[in-house]
């Protein structure tokens, strides 16, 4: 399975990230479809060095860059987003979200989940909720909804 | 209406039925109404939730597939 299969070579090469945006409310329940995979990592040297490991076996090249190329450690290092496509589908790489969030802020509002023996991190429902709300575009609010309906659900569930 | 009937009676709940009286809500009473007042289907999002993890990023991964798989027909063909 190629989005499981990502996400099993990152923890087997011990990355730090936490999966975000649509898969990370796929994950938690919510009906959406989305295609890619969404993370933000950590912007240690030592991550840095270990992501550009996974990157390199996923065989990753920027996306939409007929150039191919391939990214390396300085382009890990940047704030920019990297947009990615690997041989198992397409993964964005974020070092921050919203303004300027980085890995270390979101670590308080993550929870654990577990495919197929890989253990990660994903952004949690009631965060998801607060980084659509400050993005005003269409397909955010589309997904809004989603989001709080499938949390409404979720608490329901608790005793 | 329990789980069981909203499976086998799915057109009974059309959203010209839905409350627009809060965004989200349902109203009291109604914890198994399908569509709520914003018309998202609380029956798909509880199907979500029955299932793991791993067995929704399949569900995810099968459509994602399909779509990378499907060809149009050519005329000539159908």
């Amino acid at each position: 399975m190629a989005i499981a299969s990502i996400i099993q070579t990152l923890v087997a090469h011990d990355v730090e990230f936490i999966v975000v945006g649509g898969m990370a409310a796929v994950l938690q329940g919510a009906p959406v479809h989305t295609i890619d995979l969404d993370i933000v990592y950590a912007l240690t040297e030592s991550n840095i060095r270990q992501l550009a490991l996974a990157l390199t076996e996923l065989g990753a090249v920027f996306r939409d860059d007929p150039r191919r190329i391939v990214p390396n450690r300085t382009h890990l290092q940047s704030r920019g987003h990297k947009l990615l496509q690997t041989t198992a589908g397409p993964l964005d790489v974020l070092a921050t979200i919203e303004s300027n969030t980085t890995f270390e802020d979101l670590l308080p509002d993550c929870a654990w989940l577990e495919v197929d023996g890989a253990r990660f991190r994903v952004l949690s429902l009631p965060r998801l909720i607060v980084v659509k709300e400050q993005l005003n575009r269409a397909k955010d609010q589309a997904m809004l909804v989603l989001l709080r309906a499938t949390l409404d659900e979720v608490q329901k569930r608790r005793p | 209406m329990s789980p069981a009937a909203i499976d086998q009676a799915p057109s009974e709940h059309p959203q010209s039925d839905i409350s627009r009286s809060a965004v989200g809500s349902f109203a009291e009473g109604d914890a198994h109404q399908v569509y709520d007042s914003a018309g998202v289907d609380r029956s798909l999002i509880r199907w979500m939730l029955s299932l793991t993890p791993s067995e929704r990023l399949q569900h995810v991964q099968g459509t994602i597939d399909l779509v990378r798989d499907v060809r149009p027909v050519p005329n000539g063909n159908r």
